[in-house]
């Protein structure tokens, strides 16, 4: 097999004393989807970071597809972020720029020709169903809609990998219903997806692959995919 | 921030401007001073008409020579007896005057080589200039250049610190947006690019609001104060060249500066998004 995540022994000390990772050993497959839960300050964010190279680890290694990000230069490091689809807890959107051109302005970087840019970000809007939004600035869409444009910019670069911190943080049930057959239909189409969540009723409904992080270490893994209780969330 | 960050560098830039113009009204007057500096040839007694039309010739061709001017004894007695017809009773005294060869050069530096060599010619009995003023006037213009220099480049740092401080302040006010773009995976440059051609725009546009100070102040002058003589003469007005010559270093310092400023206000682009470790 060929795991498109792996983390060796994996630590990440805060102030030389706070744990936010201890001693993690996990490997995703490629084409997998799965959840990371667990409480606040489990070490959900700290692992997502750790993944699109905003943290180096303390101790051990990680690997993403098969590039071992400790060896990666700072130089390289844009290039290497711009293999991964991320989308923030945050959203993270240029709050100056349309829907469209959030989306263009990363599709610039990758040298592509300006109608390639325009129909890849085009097309990117129709997957998350937003086409008709595509001139509309962040803050005149709604909390679902800012998630999709997010997701939109992610899957953009067409990345193997798929990286959602809280996705469905802020938004209502049936938003983070639609927000997660997205995932599945770029799931279905062989994108691997690693997504950071507090819903106990998606995680459970969606039966897949979950981690449960408990103060900074792997609590449990599921490894299959399985329905889990709320309680264990 | 664009419109503050331009009054701020056109501020500046006219304060650099106006050193800069005194700078270069003192080096004007010291070459318009210099210019004026003659050599005076006086001949012996009884050199002939075609001797003094062929050290005429020669001195003409010699390198550095602007001008020469050939006085009769007759015309300098005349114009010494017009001078002083009212002052002094002349009438019974014998011209003492000599033949005399009045020289201009290119350049004041001139005048002690060729003083030397054309002492050396059978014709001429002495050759005079005033040494001291010439030696004044070469310290004058050294001082001038280290001093200008120095507070002119002094200046121009202090506006870079004023300049990048100024745009700092935009970027850290886009810190956010930076950060979304470098954890999206634009390179460095990619981020930094608009930011340098901002800033370098806005010390365009702010050198030209100092230009059209620096014209307005001179059509303001040009009314106000009608007639100068020398020495204020020497310094101002500023001719032509030296006016073209100002302009183009305020433009060229001020896109310089907006270009360095934005630069080294962005030097830590690149890093914003990934944490420092605690």
């Amino acid at each position: 097999m060929n795991p498109a995540i792996v983390f060796k022994n994996v630590s990440k000390i805060y102030h030389g004393q706070i744990f936010g990772l201890k001693e993690i050993n996990l490997e995703v497959e490629k084409g997998d989807f799965v959840f990371i839960i667990g409480h606040s300050g489990a070490g959900k964010s700290t692992l997502l970071k750790l993944l699109y190279r905003a943290l180096l680890p303390s101790s051990g290694e990680v690997y993403v597809n098969n590039m071992n990000l400790l060896k990666l230069k700072s130089k390289d490091i844009p290039v290497f972020r711009r293999t991964l689809g991320v989308v923030f807890q945050d959203v993270r959107l240029l709050p100056r720029k349309t829907a469209i051109e959030n989306i263009s302005l990363c599709l610039e970087m990758l040298g592509l020709s300006d109608r390639e840019v325009k129909k890849r970000a085009y097309k990117s809007l129709e997957l998350v169903k937003l086409s008709a939004k595509s001139r509309a600035f962040p803050n005149e869409l709604s909390g679902g809609e800012q998630q999709r444009l997010a997701i939109a910019r992610a899957i953009s670069y067409y990345p193997t990998l798929l990286i959602a911190d809280e996705p469905t943080g802020n938004i209502d049930l049936k938003t983070s219903w639609e927000i997660m057959s997205i995932f599945e239909s770029l799931n279905r189409m062989g994108m691997t997806i690693l997504i950071t969540t507090h819903n106990p009723i998606i995680v459970s409904k969606m039966n897949k692959r979950v981690i449960q992080l408990k103060n900074g270490q792997v609590e449990s893994d599921s490894l299959e995919p399985t329905p889990i209780v709320y309680e264990q969330i | 921030m664009a419109i503050a960050s331009t009054i701020s560098i056109s501020f500046t830039m006219i304060i650099f401007g106006l050193i800069l113009m005194c700078f270069l009204s003192l080096f004007q007057a010291s070459t318009k001073i210099g210019d004026q500096v003659e050599l005076l040839v006086f001949l012996k007694d009884n050199v002939s008409a075609q001797d003094i039309n062929g050290l005429v010739g020669t001195i003409s061709n010699m390198e550095g020579v602007a001008s020469v001017e050939y006085v009769s004894k007759h015309d300098a007695w005349e114009k010494f007896k017009k001078y002083f017809q009212n002052k002094i009773n002349i009438s019974d005294i014998k011209n003492p005057l000599p033949d005399t060869i009045k020289v201009r050069t290119k350049s004041p530096d001139y005048i002690a080589g060729l003083s030397k060599v054309i002492s050396q010619f059978p014709q001429v009995d002495e050759t005079r200039y005033p040494q001291q003023l010439l030696n004044t006037l070469n310290i004058m213009v050294q001082k001038i250049t280290l001093i200008g220099s120095l507070l002119l480049i002094g200046f121009a740092l202090a506006s870079l610190v004023v300049i990048s401080s100024t745009i700092k302040v935009s970027v850290l006010a886009r810190r956010e947006e930076l950060e979304i773009l470098e954890l999206v995976g634009a390179e460095p440059n990619f981020i930094r690019m608009p930011y340098i051609l901002e800033g370098s725009f806005i010390g365009f546009f702010s050198s030209l609001l100092a230009i059209f100070f620096f014209i307005f102040l001179s059509i303001f002058l040009s009314f106000t104060v009608v007639n100068i003589n020398p020495p204020w003469s020497f310094f101002w007005p500023l001719n032509t060249s030296l006016w073209i010559l100002m302009c183009f270093i305020i433009v060229f310092t001020g896109t310089f500066i907006g270009f360095l400023g934005s630069f080294i206000s962005l030097r830590n682009v690149g890093k914003f998004s990934v944490t420092k470790d605690f």
